[in-house]
């Protein structure tokens, strides 16, 4: 995952108009993400696609609520 | 003037014959290995976008016009003129960001050649007055090598321009470089017979195509 997921997850955010924020660590990404429910969706896919240079297994969409519950990767 | 040199005195190159891109129709081009697609919209507004669709990559000279946008031809994305996104079609209820764009560029019609450029341009583009369009001819060989060939013959090149004279027949031919290997000759008549001039023409494409590289 890394800096190459981080950067192409950021550009997709530009892209989409969305506001948000990614943290990649070595295996594990996390997304921040608030939008229209398609736009969101189209990120989410593009993260399941990934920059060449990430293989991605799998991605979860998770609400605000749930996430709050959950702990970070590290950086 | 090789066309290197040529590109930090004429901001514009060619592209296509006007002729060969009609309202309505979007066609591919290559300007030193960036793809290109050149539209019309259906009232014939003239545009020049990056050929890749912001949404999977897809080129969109593979698509199609429908009025005043270019449709991709993999979801249906509709681009408006201004490289703005028109429509989703999947999410017809969603208003597009004004970040969904495709990057565009500065693109003119002059003398019956449409002319890109990669930043805004300070001048016109160089003017072929009283020239009729005749063809495109794919030369195998790269423009530095084909600008020498033409010096050699004719004297240097005027930027990315060049007039050939033989027999009766006068031609003025514009340079596109279109990747390392490969330039596109657009070729006007000045004087002459049409067809005796693509005659012509094509003589001088074989024997650009023979010629040595530059060393």
């Amino acid at each position: 995952m890394g800096e190459a997921f981080g950067a192409f997850v950021e550009a997709r955010l530009a892209r989409l108009g969305l506001a948000g924020s990614v943290q990649a660590g070595a295996s594990s990404a996390w997304v921040d993400v608030s939008g229209p429910a398609p736009l969101v969706d189209m990120l989410e896919v593009a993260c399941l696609l990934g920059p060449i240079e990430s293989l991605v297994d799998g991605v979860e969409l998770i609400s605000m609520a749930e996430a709050s519950n959950l702990q970070k990767p590290e950086p | 003037m090789t066309p290197s040199a040529a590109a930090a005195a004429s901001p514009w190159w060619p592209v296509a014959l006007a002729v060969d891109v009609p309202a309505g129709v979007a066609v591919p081009a290559s300007l030193d290995g960036d793809d290109v697609v050149v539209w019309r919209t259906a009232k014939g507004e003239l545009r020049i976008f990056a050929d890749r669709c912001p949404h999977r990559g897809m080129r969109l000279s593979f698509g199609f016009v429908r009025d005043e946008t270019l449709v991709c031809l993999y979801h249906g994305w509709r681009w408006r003129a201004d490289g703005g996104c028109a429509l989703i079609p999947a999410h017809p209820d969603l208003a597009p960001p004004p970040s969904l764009c495709v990057p565009s560029y500065p693109a003119a019609e002059a003398d019956g050649l449409i002319w890109m450029a990669a930043t805004i341009p300070g001048r016109p583009p160089p003017a072929m007055t009283g020239c009729t369009p005749l063809a495109s001819l794919v030369v195998d060989r790269p423009a530095a090598v084909i600008a020498a060939a033409i010096a050699a013959a004719w004297g240097a090149m005027d930027g990315v321009c060049a007039r050939l004279a033989e027999g009766d027949v006068v031609l003025r031919m514009a340079i596109q470089p279109v990747h390392a290997e490969r330039t596109m000759l657009h070729v006007l008549l000045a004087e002459g017979d049409p067809l005796v001039a693509i005659g012509v023409a094509e003589a001088w494409r074989d024997r650009f195509e023979a010629a040595e590289p530059v060393p």
